[in-house]
């Protein structure tokens, strides 16, 4: 029996862990102690991941098609063939000098810089993921008002007080079992955790309260608190007078109509315990923080939402501190840069890549809304030539998947020619011309980590524990591979023989070497401090240098070595250059001049984090008319798991949660199938949708909102995924919110019939 | 003895699938599974995660309830079955009061968990118990100091229908309540299904 080490992707948390194999078959996958994230534990899911090698119904051979598009019909082609197709049609863009008629679309990209390096030296500024119908709106917030980071990384451990607003750590959430054992450790030694949504999901389950909320008001509910915090003057003056872009006076003006009434007519959760919530907050400060996600955020208020729960950490103080809302880059190429020379970023801007509707986002994240897609290709605002689809599956698990998004990829005009690698036949592949097998994860090479709940940075290793089956390869060797047979200019950026000598060469920096790495799996930088009060940092720098500025503002720019640039290096404090915050003025920002700039503020105090309501929608909300909400369950993951057995086996349906009440008035009883129509907008007409589900009653919804859990409704994928549960994305309309790009998911309003 | 701590339980069913993996258990059959258990209407609603396992009873109902003595303690105190004497009679599952003893669909015999044995005899934890992401889950054979310190001043675990099988598994923070639900839905051997 061989023990390999490796790194998990059956979710994004990519967890150690360690393979046993025995005659080349996985017989089991355990933690790796070393990881300092999930400290050698393992999920469900992750340990399900011999599944999903072992899926009867993998790609083998690449294949193209021979019927119409979605017809079903395949040959087998040689990797030869296949290669040289695909480099004939796209050596014909960069001749024709339209680089930017190629899109790639990668679903889950753990290559952490490869992609980039293909489409860069291509010249398309067309890599497109799925990160505005995932976090935007929640990384937005973070870059705009802190910069350094784009991810929390709470230091829940040392934690006295954990605010979630709409997160389901315990069952999904990038950081997932890191989280969750901490978490219960600091419950165990008194922590104590509120929890907001509108489901009583697990982690809702084992918080000390749980706060039903109406969606889309979480941020409403944080402005609240922000108020109470002030008016009771319990906030950190020192933090946000020394270390923030705006007065305690300021802030106490902004705050004031929010009140707690305010709150409780908008969500639901009272008055009262909005003050007590508060008041124990900022007690417990700065071992106090918020977490939170999709509830909060998957809203077309989402970036406001998000904002104004940041704000309330800033509000006490307890950025950066121990047992507070702490941050630091989870990017394995800030520890280990990417072997070079890397091809130059693009210059053109596209509508694919730069939404003109999103310029907010543009400048902060560019090339992240995804709800914009499918729609525009559809409108023909956006035109392309050649899609690449990377392990992603936007037919099912984006919005309007099945129907918008399906009848984009099937029209040739649209898409006039679709390239899809995946391991697996996906509702993606079921509508591509050319099929290429991907590995799975666990016969790859990857350098890959994540931020780290120990504060510290570390690299993992990802290689291959098994040989794959068939002819499937890895993402690596098919772009080496394409890149060079598209011309000699592509190629020079691709000097490796294939994935593992590109990644040997990148782990080459690494401190304990290659080899050490192949047999622990994990390096972590244990001579590096952990980052706690990033800001406070020391920064090297001689101020009396000719090369170096301080302006009137304390901030310190020093010329770059290359280049005339200044770049600002830091923030003068208490006669010491320090860190401070990664945004333009140093500072934690409760206020966004850009908003203004950009015309996304429409009134004064919306440069400030604030509260679009909802009221008026929910007012309106007939009996029959319900808040559509998605969710996840800890044994799968949107759209990828659905084909693992002993993940099905304990979770393998997804009927739609009711209230009881709710059910009753239509008529509705546990079990029975219902209708779920999508609400007609009079300012937008859309098609009439309606999808048939099945209900379950349960106490554990807000009565006004039905839930639905994504991983089912395939129609492809394999035998063990096909034909079970719903899909629930082709009700919800492909929108996002203004500010931050991100999509609102949970915004749907749908009509419920009964289905005889 | 194990100690299970549902204060710190996420039911998470990495116990159950760590299980799946080194037991192999057929699809659809559990060793290990985690239950569900939901109370209380809206907004006072709580949910209670139960891995539910084996209990080891020090009076096994299974035990005596074998026709052919197939079911046995070791000297360790881990009811276990010999698969070469069981003979697939299917007297067991019944009379298990905790729905923990099923008849494989593969090979006709009765499975329920026995601590893994086989990990135990290489000095590792048993595959649930290595793998619980909240540590919720603590193993110790009778004399493992640190699991009677806590059962000692614990005044929240409690076993399951101690009286009448003397279940060597306890459980912090189980109550009544939900013991009694539980028992009524594993007699009937009707699984509780999330969605």
């Amino acid at each position: 029996m061989k023990r390999i080490p490796t790194m998990c992707l059956n979710c994004s948390t990519v967890c150690g862990m360690i393979a046993h194999v025995k005659g080349g078959r996985i017989i089991k996958l355990e933690g790796n102690p070393l990881d300092p994230n999930a400290r050698g534990k393992l999920c469900a899911k992750g340990q399900a991941a011999i599944n999903m090698v072992e899926d009867p119904d993998r790609l083998h051979y690449p294949m193209r098609r021979i019927g119409a598009r979605g017809s079903g019909k395949w040959e087998r082609i040689t990797w030869e063939e296949a290669i040289s197709d695909i480099a004939v049609r796209l050596r014909k863009l960069r001749q024709e000098k339209r680089p930017e008629a190629l899109m790639l679309q990668y679903g889950r990209d753990r290559t952490n810089g490869f992609l980039d390096r293909f489409t860069d030296a291509f010249g398309t500024p067309n890599k497109l993921g799925h990160r505005g119908l995932c976090s935007l709106n929640k990384r937005m917030a973070i870059k705009a008002a802190l910069g350094d980071t784009d991810w929390d990384t709470a230091d829940f451990l040392q934690s006295r007080f954990i605010l979630n607003f709409g997160s389901n750590f315990y069952e999904a959430h990038q950081g997932h079992v890191g989280m969750v054992a901490r978490v219960a450790e600091a419950r165990r030694n008194g922590a104590r955790m509120v929890t907001f949504d509108v489901r009583l999901s697990h982690t809702a389950a084992q918080s000390d309260e749980w706060q039903p909320i109406f969606p889309g008001t979480d941020g409403m509910v944080a402005l609240a608190i922000g108020h109470v915090i002030l008016e009771e003057n319990l906030q950190n003056t020192a933090f946000i007078e020394n270390w923030t872009n705006v007065t305690v006076a300021e802030l106490k003006e902004h705050y004031k109509r929010y009140t707690p009434a305010f709150a409780e007519r908008e969500s639901g959760v009272s008055a009262e315990v909005i003050r007590r919530i508060a008041r124990d907050f900022a007690e417990a400060a700065p071992h106090a923080t918020t977490v939170s996600n999709r509830g909060a955020h998957a809203h077309f208020n989402g970036f406001h939402n998000e904002w104004a729960i940041l704000c309330l950490n800033a509000l006490v103080g307890s950025i950066g501190e121990p047992g507070g809302l702490c941050y630091l880059s989870g990017d394995v190429n800030q520890s280990v840069p990417q072997p070079g020379p890397l091809p130059p970023k693009p210059k053109i801007r596209t509508e694919l890549s730069h939404p003109a509707a999103y310029p907010f986002a543009n400048e902060l994240y560019p090339r992240a809304v995804s709800s914009t897609i499918y729609p525009d290709l559809s409108s023909g605002r956006a035109q392309i030539d050649t899609l690449i689809s990377y392990y992603v599956n936007a037919p099912m698990s984006w919005p309007e998947g099945p129907t918008l998004v399906r009848e984009v990829l099937l029209s040739e005009d649209k898409v006039p020619f679709h390239v899809a690698i995946d391991a697996f036949f996906s509702e993606t592949v079921e509508v591509a011309d050319y099929v290429l097998p991907d590995v799975t994860f666990l016969e790859k090479w990857d350098l890959d980590a994540r931020n780290s709940y120990d504060l510290r940075p570390y690299v993992g290793l990802r290689q291959p524990v098994v040989a794959p089956p068939g002819e499937c390869r890895d993402i690596r060797d098919i772009l080496i591979r394409l890149a060079h047979a598209i011309d000699g200019e592509m190629a020079k950026w691709f000097p490796y023989a294939d994935a593992e000598s590109f990644v040997r060469a990148w782990a080459s920096t690494i401190p304990v070497g290659f080899h050490t790495l192949l047999q622990s799996g994990i390096w972590v930088d244990q001579a590096a401090q952990q980052a706690y009060r990033p800001y406070l940092q020391p920064v090297r720098v001689d101020l009396s240098h000719p090369d170096v500025h301080v302006d009137a503002e304390g901030i310190v720019t020093q010329k770059s070595l290359h280049t005339d640039a200044y770049k600002k290096i830091g923030v003068l404090w208490n006669g010491v250059v320090v860190r401070g915050f990664e945004t333009p003025d140093r500072r934690f920002h409760f206020k966004l001049d850009q908003l203004r700039k950009l015309s996304l503020a429409h009134e004064d105090h919306e440069i400030y984090p604030s509260y679009f309501s909802t009221w008026a929608r929910r007012a309106a909300l007939t009996e029959r008319e319900f808040v559509l909400t998605t969710f996840k369950w800890n044994v799968h993951t949107q759209s990828r798991t659905a084909n693992q057995q002993w993940l099905t086996e304990i979770v393998g349906d997804n009927p739609c949660w009711i209230h009881p009440l709710s059910a009753v008035r239509l008529g509705i009883r546990d079990g029975d199938l219902m209708i779920l129509r999508r609400q007609m907008k009079e300012s937008a007409p859309l098609p009439l949708v309606e999808i048939c589900v099945k209900a379950f009653l349960t106490e554990a919804i807000h009565p006004q909102v039905v839930a639905i859990s994504a991983s089912f409704g395939h129609w492809q994928y394999g035998r063990t995924a096909a034909f079970r549960g719903y899909n629930p994305n082709a009700l919800i309309e492909s929108a996002a919110d203004p500010i931050g790009g991100g999509q609102a998911w949970n915004d749907t309003i749908v009509q419920i019939f009964t289905a005889d | 003895m194990m100690l299970i701590d549902l204060f710190s339980c996420s039911g998470c069913h990495a116990c159950s699938v760590a299980c799946k993996a080194e037991h192999r258990s057929p699809i659809g059959q559990f060793k290990t599974r985690v239950q569900t258990v939901q109370s209380g209407q809206f907004p006072s609603v709580r949910k209670h995660f139960v891995p539910t396992l084996c209990q080891h009873c020090e009076d096994a109902p299974c035990l005596e309830a074998c026709p052919v003595g197939a079911i046995e303690r070791t000297d360790l105190g881990i009811v276990q079955i010999a698969s070469n004497r069981c003979v697939g009679s299917g007297d067991c599952v019944p009379a298990c009061p905790y729905g923990a003893i099923f008849i494989s669909d593969e090979d006709g015999e009765a499975k329920k968990c026995d601590f893994c044995s086989d990990r135990l005899a290489e000095n590792l934890e048993p595959a649930c118990v290595a793998t619980c992401p909240t540590d919720a889950l603590k193993f110790g054979l009778a004399d493992r100091e640190d699991i009677a310190e806590i059962l000692d001043r614990d005044l929240f675990s409690a076993q399951w229908e101690p009286e009448a099988t003397r279940p060597r598994i306890w459980y912090h923070k189980l109550d009544k309540k939900t013991a009694e639900v539980l028992q009524r839905i594993n007699r009937d051997s009707d699984e509780v299904k999330e969605n």
